[in-house]
């Protein structure tokens, strides 16, 4: 198979910060490349250049035998490197046949719209292709999450298309649907697209890379390994730079019922069901997207309705209706997307640690600033948060750090009871993410209840004591942590 | 990434200075090209007439900081001016003016009622309160301007002296380090800039978000109801027509001071400056006898400045952010 | 039909029903109302705020607003009225050009500079004021000597259309075939639905959104140009609740304030809806004041509609877990 699409040398400078020394890659035709790295190992800024957003400084990119130099994205795609990114970039109000056109819709010199579309048969052509039944004129957002992801594909391979870049593909997708996407991948791959896979998920890409290529401290420290020549073990080595040792499990002192939730409907509709989360558990819940897992999540912690749910601290008539009055009971909450839902990104650090125990510092509503960091200072140790202070702008943190943010809030919740956390280590690297583990873990052993729903199966499987599964809105197995994954897996398939 | 930390701060300082810096500029611009700038007796006349718009701005910086906007402040102080005036005969002037600012007051809470619970667009609630508040002064007032009765009573707020400041300065030196410590010391404050820059991380965070935003709207009814005492009292007559861009006033106010309108961010000091370098670009373009024309475009001129000057720092950053790059 | 249909059909379906309904009630109280003639005023009333609520359509389209729209044409009819005498009816071509450059300004400035619209049109409001003071003698109305040409003009009829609504129709007819079927439009969809998409797909959303701008300023400034027509005067301070009045159309007529999603012809019904309802009160002898009253709480109403629609016809949001 020959070699498509080649990067060779690249370096990037950002003042004085050095963001790629030595960053190789080569991609062959009809291959799923897997590319990985944690993050700041310079992979992000790596696949900018890659796609034209970004200039290097140094390096070559070699495209079907030709030197070339990207101008821009649009010159990127008009030589056939197509991204396909994490978050949506489908628009909503257009229609699928609009959507699959608008790369040519977007870069288009005709003035009649209609011109700059693809042709109706050939636009159905590519739909097949991946896999995707709808009909040309529905709205995207008619459209389940899954097919959007395999429309923002078919939408690349739409056009000429001799890369594919998918970043993330599968973040959003449940097993179905991801295997609905390994097939169409399969079928890109027979026609001679070459495909660059970015992900950290290391399971999903020991089934579907031919690949892998392994990025750290801004230099390729892998390149190329085929698929069967590299252990999931060895991957992570590669990406820390260091052996890695899943920790042993704090043995489970499961005390009383902290918190009961009953009637708890996922939707409306749904069949009720009722749980209770005890004192010093690590309660894990998985399902795939859609499924209502994290739904469960929300309503555990308050932050959504039950559809007639009632929340209440064992023992008492206290009932918790919202992220309020859950609040106020110690139920602490980390939701899913911090970005959208957690952060206060314009804010300092201190600022957002500090939101939910503004009462500790201020009397009769005045603030008490000098004691505001206070509680801090054990935490950040405990967390190893880089870079170890708190008057930083929120923005200026790496993803794991602003993840350990939300969780210095909830620690210092002064009379926690529970911590529901939702996607604990979405976007967090190797290293947050141990500090986030270990801590997770010493807090059950404190006596602490803990709520973990997540999507990554691994993390699951190490965290937490006992599993709820959940599919089409209902609890559908109930499972110890020693469970084998595919038997979890398919459960969370099965009721689909 | 410490290099671009260290950048950061440095725009940040640049900036603080720069926001104090900026009406101290003007003034010395004042002082040395327009005539008979620099009087006792004019400066106080500066600060004077500024006092109401001041005022007014405290309470639309509360509003941007949570994140809203309130279009209705002119009608506002119309209806307040009406109000009072008519009661002012029967009910004695304190009475008549309390229960004209207490009408400011519940327009602030209405708007706050149906932005923050009813969850309706801002900036379509306070328009359509404009409209809503200045029909019921036209009405009340049959359309025409009512002249109060004219007592030394009535006129105390807008035209007298306490200790020898006049009470208009006086009024909004208070008002100013109120909304200074309700910004930087209170949870409510705290609230405000956490629910202006995220809500439903406020939310999360098991904020009160909803009521934070309801009291930003009410406490800027007082400021407003403060405001429209001070100029009913001042031209001693209620009219529907008292002010009606009194809300676009001062959003210009806030943007000159560098008041992000999508809120999360803003500071007392920072409404003090847009409402100084405003009051003394008017005086200079009466004391130049230039028409209102030009005050007018000059005042579009400084927005424009003042918006397109820290512009300059962001272009630069746009192609050094770490995080950013861009082959445009 | 899925709910998201159903509201996307629902938010375009208000301003006509509004305006039946209007019509309809109107008729049967008020003696006379659903006459030609009176239809014929209302339509060319609504000359002005058609031109103006369409020029408002396309910004919100593109996330924007335009607060500057009524002092534009308030100046552009000074600027008409001005050059009248020197250079005859070119002189409503200059209107135009003056409301192209109020356009571009704004445009500039959000699109390439970055300001915030409220920000940006508040300036070229207060520029578009100052400057309509400036030429008019400090806001004076502005009076040509021979406005011959122009008489009649607001009481004129082509096949039963007011001819001073002919540029407002031939405008959105333009308008609506470019929305529909031109690159252009569906860029200024694009760009209003999501503007990072927008860019990645290649779209020059600075380019797009200053295009938006510069068609509300060209609007505007032609309805500064039918101000003077049906006036004879060009009045400087006119305008200042027509922005309002724009707004308020362009909302009413299916409009999203946060972007991405407009439709001509309800926001035409939108004007006819605000325009019949003050014919209506007006006849009835109702106060101005109610009347204003009245629609203050039409565009209170107007704001809660999107989500009283989504309430209705909806228990949860499309994707099922809501």
């Amino acid at each position: 198979m020959k070699t498509i699409f080649q990067a060779s040398g690249i370096s990037k400078h950002y003042g004085t910060t050095c963001a790629l020394r030595d960053a190789n890659l080569a991609l062959k035709a009809g291959q799923i490349h897997a590319l990985m790295g944690e993050n700041g190992a310079g992979k992000s800024t790596f696949v900018k250049i890659l796609v034209g957003a970004v200039r290097p400084d140094g390096g070559e990119i070699v495209l079907a035998g030709q030197p070339v130099r990207f101008g821009s994205v649009r010159d990127a795609l008009n030589q056939g490197v197509v991204p396909v990114y994490q978050h949506s970039t489908l628009f909503n109000q257009l229609t699928v046949l609009e959507n699959l056109s608008a790369f040519g819709l977007g870069t288009a010199r005709r003035s009649w719209a209609k011109r700059n579309c693809l042709d109706r048969q050939q636009a159905n052509e590519v739909l097949r292709l991946v896999g995707l039944d709808v009909s040309l004129d529905s709205l995207v957002n008619e459209l389940s999450l899954g097919e959007r992801q395999l429309l923002e594909i078919a939408r690349g391979v739409g056009r000429h298309c001799s890369v594919l870049i998918l970043d993330e593909p599968t973040a959003a997708l449940g097993a179905r649907e991801a295997d609905r996407l390994h097939e169409t991948l399969q079928v890109l791959c027979a026609k001679g697209t070459a495909i660059l896979y970015i992900s950290h998920k290391i399971d999903d890409i020991k089934r579907m890379a031919d690949a892998v290529t392994i990025l750290r401290d801004g230099r390729t420290v892998v390149n190329a390994a085929a698929r069967d020549d590299i252990s999931a073990a060895q991957i992570v080595q590669h990406m820390l730079g260091q052996t890695f040792e899943p920790q042993a499990l704090c043995v489970s002192n499961r005390g009383d019922v902290v918190v009961e939730a009953k009637d708890i409907r996922l939707a409306a509709g749904a069949q009720p069901f009722s749980l209770c989360v005890h004192q010093g558990e690590v309660l894990g819940i998985v399902g795939v997207a859609g499924s209502g897992a994290l739904r469960l999540g929300e309503v555990l912690a308050g932050a959504a309705s039950g559809h007639g749910a009632t929340l209440s601290l064992s023992g008492t008539t206290q009932i918790i209706n919202d992220r309020q009055s859950a609040m106020r009971a110690g139920i602490g909450y980390v939701p899913s997307d911090r970005h959208a839902d957690g952060l206060f990104l314009g804010l300092s650090a201190l600022k957002n640690a500090s939101a939910s125990v503004l009462q500790r510092f201020s009397s009769w509503g005045v603030l008490r600033l000098r004691e505001e960091a206070g509680p801090f200072d054990a935490l950040i140790a405990q967390f190893n948060l880089n870079p170890a202070r708190l008057d930083l702008n929120a923005s200026d943190y790496s993803g794991g750090n602003q993840q350990k943010l939300l969780f210095l809030r909830n620690l210092v919740l002064p009379n926690l009871q529970m911590l529901v956390v939702l996607e604990p280590t979405r976007g967090v690297d190797i290293g947050a993410r141990e500090s986030i583990h270990q801590a997770l873990r010493e807090l059950a052993c404190s006596g602490i209840a803990i709520v973990v729903v997540s999507s990554d199966l691994l993390e699951v499987n190490t965290l937490c004591h006992e599993l709820l599964v959940v599919a089409s809105n209902r609890v559908v197995g109930r499972m110890t942590a020693d469970a084998q994954t595919d038997a979890v897996l398919s459960m969370m398939a099965g009721a689909c | 990434m410490t290099t671009f930390i260290k950048q950061r701060s440095a725009i940040a300082l640049g900036s603080r200075i720069g926001v104090i810096a900026i009406p101290l500029v003007v003034f010395i611009v004042c002082v040395l090209f327009v005539p008979r700038f620099l009087s006792v007796d004019n400066l106080q006349n500066v600060l004077r007439v500024g006092s109401i718009l001041l005022i007014a701005a405290c309470g639309q910086a509360a509003i941007l900081i949570v994140g809203g906007i309130d279009f209705s402040m002119g009608s506002a102080v119309a209806l307040l001016s009406v109000v009072t005036v008519i009661l002012a005969p029967e009910h004695g002037v304190a009475l008549a003016f309390a229960c004209g600012m207490c009408v400011a007051v519940l327009a602030g809470l209405c708007n706050g009622l149906l932005i923050a619970y009813l969850k309706l667009p801002a900036f379509l609630v306070t328009l359509g309160m404009l409209m809503v508040l200045h029909g019921l002064a036209s009405l009340l007032s049959g359309g025409m301007p009512l002249d109060a009765a004219p007592s030394p009573s009535f006129l105390w707020l807008g035209s007298g002296h306490v200790a020898g400041i006049p009470v208009p300065i006086v009024l909004a030196v208070l008002a100013v380090l109120s909304l200074h410590f309700l910004l930087r010391y209170t949870v409510a404050g705290r609230g405000w800039f956490l629910v202006g820059t995220n809500f439903n991380a406020a939310v999360n965070a098991g904020l009160p978000a909803r009521r934070s935003v309801l009291l930003a709207y009410v406490v800027a009814g007082l400021f407003c109801a403060l405001a429209g005492a001070i100029l009913t009292s001042r031209v001693g007559s209620g009219q529907p027509n008292l002010y009606p861009d009194l809300a676009f006033a001062t959003i210009a106010v806030c943007a000159i001071g560098g008041i992000p309108l999508n809120g999360g961010r803003g500071s007392a000091v920072q409404v003090v400056c847009g409402a100084l370098i405003i009051a003394m670009l008017n005086n200079a373009v009466v004391l130049l006898n230039l028409t209102s024309a030009w005050q007018q475009l000059l005042m579009a001129a400084v927005i424009a400045a003042a918006v397109l000057l820290p512009q300059l720092h962001t272009v630069r950053r746009r192609y050094t952010h770490l995080f950013k790059g861009n082959a445009q | 039909m899925k709910a998201s249909t159903i509201n996307r059909q629902a938010r375009f379906l208000v301003a006509p029903g509004g305006l039946l309904l209007t019509v309809c009630v109107a008729g049967a109280l008020v003696g006379d109302y659903a006459s030609l003639g009176n239809l014929q005023n209302i339509g060319s009333q609504a000359a002005i705020l058609a031109l103006l609520a369409l020029g408002q359509m396309l910004v919100m389209l593109v996330r924007g607003f335009d607060i500057s729209v009524g002092a534009v044409a308030a100046c552009s009819s000074t600027v008409a009225a001005l050059t009248m005498d020197s250079l005859g009816t070119s002189s409503l071509a200059l209107a135009v050009l003056a409301g192209l450059l109020f356009g571009g300004l704004n445009g500039v400035l959000i699109a390439y500079l970055r300001v915030q619209p409220i920000v940006a049109t508040l300036c070229s409001m207060i520029a578009a004021q100052g400057l309509a003071r400036l030429i008019s003698d400090d806001g004076q109305p502005v009076v040509p000597v021979d406005a011959s040409s122009l008489a009649d003009l607001a009481f004129q009829n082509i096949a039963g259309i007011p001819l001073l609504l002919v540029p407002a129709l031939i405008c959105m007819l333009l308008v609506g075939l470019v929305l529909k079927k031109f690159t252009l439009g569906r860029h200024l969809f694009m760009v209003g639905c999501d503007p990072q998409a927008a860019s990645l797909v290649g779209v020059d959303s600075r380019r797009v959104t200053l295009i938006a701008y510069l068609a509300c300023g060209v609007f505007a400034g032609l309805a500064g140009a039918v101000l003077f027509c049906k006036t004879g005067t060009g009045l400087p301070t006119e305008g200042v609740s027509w922005a309002l009045q724009s707004v308020a159309a362009a909302v009413i007529g299916g409009t999203a304030l946060q972007g991405g999603t407009a439709s001509v012809w309800p926001v035409f019904f939108g004007v006819l809806l605000i325009q019949a309802l003050e014919t209506a009160l007006n006849i009835q002898g109702v106060s101005p004041f109610i009347a204003e009253i009245v629609m203050g709480l039409i565009i209170l109403v107007a704001g809660g509609l999107d989500r009283l629609i989504l309430r209705l016809f909806s228990s949860t949001t499309p994707y099922g877990e809501s």
